[in-house]
């Protein structure tokens, strides 16, 4: 937003600190690129005439007086009746983009609605926030409510009732308001707009529900009348307006054009020092950010930090906190947060609100911030370690600079494969598109899910079954009971509430509490997933909560509470978690073309003991075991068994020790890397598990199997398109322009080894390819049920 | 999740089917024929059925009336031929899927019931049922159920608005509310079929639990077949005739009927929400029989009514006697606040505040923080007083 926030001295305290780091020479010589990013222009327009003079006052309150042209565009798109797909970076003004229009229009009809779907109840509370600014601000008889799990059952039928924006999750819309829309018969007949914020989140199976979620909602709104547009807004991603249509089921207009101004950017790409030069090992992450990051907030530069999980937020955090002397020190420079998912929601509030105001001067985060929760200007962000995409790494990255001043983004190498490759190749990093996201509504398994839930919503008449497909598949539910069909429709007959049993996500598991038991009246300090408690909140643990110290007492999983108690150690504590498969069940006996066996597996993982390490040095002081039940997800796989009765086996049985290594480690990136585009899914809907020998198969195999618990069609999807994902990985290889190896095909290369995997690979997937070929003529290439485009080649040369 | 071989053998059919109409190609091929497109007959369904409209049936039954007097339940300004006792059977609990497939209601006629059931064979024929409902309803006042406020007129609510139209229902009486007052301290349960066999003493022969209602209207769907169907007639049937049944003999319990069991201190509260003072004579009486909740009930009203003097000595004994901390919590509110004699009402709370010492009860946080209060106000009173004396 114009002018949002910017205190007069952040430019120059940050300059200086620059000028600091240039001249120091240690410093420099860690340093392996500097990127400048010159300043870029904005590119405003006036208020739109029409524009309410409730909102032109809410507007000027707020020192903006014209509008960027990326909301000059969205405003005249939406108020015009087009589809919108919004990409411009954070803090752009992308939820003013679509608040001006669709209020505007709210103004000139008084039965419209909107739903504003956000992927977290943190960000629609931020949702929920900003509106009530502008539409109290604006005296506009707009009411808007959250509609979610926390929403007390004594006014949820206010909200139903009176409410003309609500703001939703998608799961909330699926499990609680499409089921019960004869409770919103209003707000359905009324709904004109649709927003669907963080869009790029939902990718993968995440996102191919949500599309089947968007065509039911339109079917219910179409049952009252109603055909709402909508209004998408992503980061920055390869393929956005793609994803949109998918998910939308309609066309849309594309807005990319960022019409906000940009300052000049400071982009620096840091490798730590190496300790020990033949074993590649490096200082700590850890410990270069505390001391970069405490560099930064002495000299009144306001920065993030991210770190990669939860534990190093809460440890970097404590270093800088100790360093800086805390928040009394005379200039406030120690005023630091950590913030991170199983703070209670009052407690990231607050945060926010101190780094909205100023009162914090910094704050150490888990991804959880990469989301647009408005945390105000900063003017660094240091990033400990690389997140894994291009895209996040933007995302983190975008989370310093204001619209004018300068700022500076630091990337802190770890010694992974990813990160030295990152380091030593910036032009990957800045020139590379960013991950595409995929998504397939007509997934077999989630198209039948759904169906099962339209129907519950309103009958299904044979007319709205638009593909042969969904009137096979209801044909099936009705063989199976669960739906009857009479009078040309089909209806639900089982005595289930379909949407319960059908989650849209993998991991909805129940939070634990964790209770603070030292003192009388035990508080509760915070809360957990119930996954992640397994590996943080072990008996014995040391938790570690905004600055302060705690050891677990008991972990008790039935209650789902933890007990903790404040402890002073000198060290904290990481688990050791192992992750194993088993083979239940093969679905039959022979192996397919390229020899794959598809079959229920068990993925069990399981917290098996930590280690006590002392802070700064990080050496290992102790080991503790952990006594608690593994998890264990049984799900659908696909093996690729290099066994002697396929060319790719013989081909595999045929190299050297370290090339059989090599090709089964780089096999696995490559597939994981590959198959989601042709599979329609996201990288993290996909586990891989390497066997050199496998007990069950009798042959080294390697295991691709399906994150969701109880399969979504992922593995039969890969048997099913096996030829084509093969060529497309060897297409891959062979075309991509790095020399050896990078993140975006084999994965990185290593220095360490002296021979060239690259080649190794593309060899045995031109023997398995040929081969496989010759002995089945045309590999089984379907058509119909997996719907599978035709890939585009800029999908899978991603990176180039 | 499921188990290895069922994902598998359903992942397996799915998948045949789908090969199947691949090698078809993309033609759709003929949906299934409904089940059975004619009505049923009424050999079939029964001779006292009458066909209202395509999947629609109707049946009148007349039995006596368990009503001999008004009940007080009844508003007064509502005429008893205006009261209607209804029930539904439904395919599901909740939302926009679930079905009413039956509905019974009943209205009284002098010393007889006629007794209304619509049923609706099949889906396609739900406008012309809910037409025929919403006439029936038309007719009617006050409508008499149980747990329908929860339940019944919820799902009449959603399948009136999914047909476009609206529920009119001017006043509910849903009796779960009273029975629950006179009886949940005596029953196992609360639901409808266990007060008939314990305190109606009613046993209805062969009979099904209502969980059962769905599967059996499903089965029927898919085979035509009536199955159990004429229990589930049965079923709804009864229920609209115990509503009545049910209605005289809480009646009868708030009369003082001593072959009824009842919990005194429900008596005594459904009495007073009649504005009937008779409701103070069941509390004292339970709390002399012991019944301890009745003396908290009693002094609750006490309290509302403005009578302390009865009030205190009623918490006196129930402190002492008893050992309730609550009386006792009270009755320091009454010193503390009423009579501001801080010393009372410390010498009220004492007695509870040893033994609970590892407590972690809200209870006993509260007891901590009255008694600090109450040292507090303690020590300021005199304080005053010596200033008072200084001068």
């Amino acid at each position: 937003m114009l002018g949002a926030g910017s205190s007069p001295d952040s430019g120059s305290s940050l300059d200086s600190a620059l000028a600091e780091l240039r001249s120091d020479r240690s410093f420099m010589r860690n340093v392996a690129h500097w990127e400048v990013v010159p300043a870029r222009a904005g590119d405003v327009a006036p208020f739109p005439a029409e524009l309410d003079d409730g909102l032109r006052r809410v507007l000027r309150a707020r020192g903006i007086e014209r509008l960027y042209g990326h909301q000059a565009d969205a405003y005249r798109h939406v108020r015009s009746g087009d589809n919108v797909v919004l990409v411009t970076p954070t803090a752009s003004g992308k939820t003013l983009a679509y608040n001006l229009p669709i209020l505007t229009h709210f103004l000139r009809d008084a039965e419209a609605t909107a739903l504003y779907l956000f992927p977290t109840k943190a960000l629609s509370q931020d949702q929920q926030a900003e509106l009530d600014g502008v539409v109290k601000g604006g005296g506009l008889p707009v009411p808007a409510f959250t509609y979610d799990g926390d929403t007390p059952s004594s006014i949820r039928g206010r909200v139903r009732e009176q409410g003309r924006i609500v703001i939703t999750n998608p799961d909330m819309l699926h499990t609680g308001v499409l089921p019960h829309h004869p409770k919103w018969g209003h707000f359905f007949g009324g709904l004109r707009f649709v927003v669907i914020d963080e869009l790029h989140i939902y990718r993968g199976v995440f996102g191919s529900h949500l599309a089947n979620v968007i065509r039911r909602l339109k079917r219910i709104a179409a049952f009252y009348g109603a055909r709402p547009r909508f209004i998408c807004c992503s980061a920055t991603i390869g393929n956005p307006l793609e994803l949109a249509r998918r998910i939308i089921g309609e066309d849309a207009v594309l807005i990319d054009r960022n019409g906000a101004p940009a300052g000049k950017r400071h982009f620096l790409l840091y490798n730590p020092p190496l300790l020990d030069a033949a074993q590649g090992i490096r200082r700590s992450v850890v410990n270069e950010a505390h001391e970069i990051a405490t560099r930064l907030l002495r000299r009144r530069v306001k920065a993030i930090v991210f770190a990669r999980s939860r534990t190093r937020t809460e440890l970097i955090s404590s270093y800088i906190r100790k360093s800086l002397g805390g928040r009394d020190t005379p200039d406030g420079a120690g005023a630091i947060a950590s913030y991170r998912g199983g703070y209670l929601p009052n407690e990231r509030r607050r945060i926010e609100r101190g780094l909205r105001d100023g009162s914090l001067r910094g704050v150490v985060s888990t991804n959880a911030l990469e989301l647009g929760i408005d945390i105000g200007g900063l003017d660094a962000s240091v990033m400990a370690g690389f997140p894994g995409t291009i895209a996040s790494c933007r995302q983190q990255a975008g989370r310093s600079g204001r619209t004018t001043d300068v700022a500076l983004s630091i990337l802190i190498a770890s010694p992974a494969p990813i990160d030295q490759f990152v380091i030593r190749h910036p032009e990957y990093l800045f020139g590379a598109s960013p991950e595409s996201g995929h998504v397939d509504p007509d997934n077999v398994h989630i198209l039948l899910d759904q169906l099962k839930c339209a129907v519950f919503e309103l009958p299904y008449r044979d007319s709205d079954a638009e593909t042969p497909h969904v009137a096979e598949l209801l044909r099936y539910l009705g063989e199976q009971g669960v739906l009857h069909h009479a009078g040309g429709s089909w209806y639900w007959t089982d005595r289930a509430y379909p949407s319960e049993q059908v989650s849209l996500r993998t991991s909805t598991a129940q939070n634990v509490v964790i209770v603070d038991g030292t003192r009388r009246g035990r508080r509760l300090i915070g809360e957990m997933d119930q996954v992640s408690a397994k590996m943080l909140l072990y008996d014995g643990a040391i938790y570690l909560h905004g600055g302060e110290q705690y050891r677990v007492e008991r972990l008790d999983l039935e209650e789902q509470t933890c007990t903790v108690a404040r402890v002073a150690a000198d060290y904290f504590t990481e688990s050791v978690v192992r992750t194993d498969i088993r083979l239940l069940h093969r679905d039959d006996h022979t192996r397919s073309a390229h020899g794959l066996v598809l079959g229920d597996i068990l993925v069990r993982t399981q917290p098996t003991g930590f280690r006590k390490i002392r802070y700064h040095t990080h050496e290992r002081v102790g080991r503790g075991d952990i006594h608690l039940p593994a998890d264990e997800m049984h799900t659908r796989a696909v093996a690729v068994v290099l066994g002697a009765d396929t060319a790719a086996g013989r081909r595999f049985a045929s190299l050297a020790d370290w090339q059989r290594r090599t090709v089964m480690s780089r096999l696995g990136h490559l597939l994981r890397n590959v198959a989601p585009v042709f599979l329609l899914c996201d990288v993290r809907d996909l586990g891989v598990a390497e066997r050199t020998r496998d007990p069950d198969l009798g042959a080294p195999a390697l295991y691709l199997y399906d994150a969701y618990p109880g399969g979504s069609g992922l593995a039969e999807g890969f048997r099913d398109d096996a030829g084509r994902i093969l060529r497309g990985c060897r297409d891959l290889v062979a075309g991509c322009a790095c020399e050896r190896g990078c993140p975006s095909c084999i994965g990185p290369f290593e220095s360490r080894g002296s021979h060239d995997p690259k080649e190794l690979m593309v060899d045995f997937l031109d023997a398995w390819l040929g081969a496989g070929q010759a002995d089945d003529g045309a590999a089984p290439v379907p058509d119909g049920a997996m719907a599978v485009p035709e890939p585009e080649p800029a999908a899978i040369g991603a990176g180039r | 999740m499921t188990t290895g071989s069922t994902t598998g053998s359903l992942r397996d059919s799915i998948r045949r089917r789908l090969d199947y109409l691949r090698a078809g190609g993309d033609e759709i091929s003929p949906f299934v024929a409904d089940d059975f497109d004619d009505d049923l007959s009424p050999e079939r369904l029964g001779a006292d059925w009458q066909r209202l409209a395509p999947y629609v049936h109707r049946r009148v039954a007349i039995v006596p009336s368990p009503l001999t007097d008004r009940p007080r339940l009844l508003p007064e300004s509502v005429p008893i031929e205006r009261c209607a006792f209804f029930d539904t059977e439904t395919t599901g609990l909740a939302g926009a899927g679930a079905v009413i497939f039956l509905f019974g209601i009943a209205t009284v006629r002098d010393d007889r019931m006629v007794v209304e059931q619509v049923f609706l064979e099949d889906f396609p024929g739900e406008t012309a049922f809910l037409e025929h409902v919403e006439r029936l309803l038309a007719e009617h006042r006050l409508f008499v159920s149980f747990n329908g406020k929860a339940f019944d007129k919820t799902i009449l609510t959603t399948r009136f608005l999914m047909d476009g139209r609206s529920l009119n229902m001017p006043e509910h009486l849903d009796l779960l509310y009273p029975s629950r007052r006179l009886w949940a301290s005596i029953t196992v349960d609360c639901r409808l079929k266990t007060l008939e066999e314990e305190i109606l003493g009613i046993d209805r022969g062969e009979d099904i639990d209502g969980f059962e209602v769905p599967d059996i209207y499903f089965e029927f769907l898919r085979t035509g077949e009536l199955g159990r169907l004429p229990v589930v007639f049965e079923h709804n049937h009864s229920d609209v005739v115990t509503l009545a049944q049910l209605l005289a003999t809480i009646d009868q319990a708030l009369a003082g009927a001593d072959t009824i069991p009842v919990d005194p201190r429900g008596v005594g509260h459904l009495l007073l929400a009649l504005g009937d003072p008779c409701g103070l004579d069941h509390l004292r009486r339970g709390y002399v029989d012991g019944q301890l909740p009745c003396g908290t009930a009693l002094g609750g009203e006490l309290k509302r009514a403005g009578a302390w003097t009865e009030a205190v000595e009623l918490w006196r004994d129930m402190a002492e006697r008893h050992r309730d901390r609550e009386a006792a919590v009270e009755l320091a509110k009454f010193y503390e606040h009423r009579a501001k004699d801080y010393d009372a009402a410390l010498d009220c709370v004492r007695p509870f505040f040893g033994g609970v010492r590892n407590g972690t009860s809200g209870l006993h946080d509260d007891l901590l923080r009255r008694v600090a209060r109450l040292r507090r106000k303690r020590a300021a009173a005199t304080a005053v007083h010596v200033d008072g004396d200084r001068a």
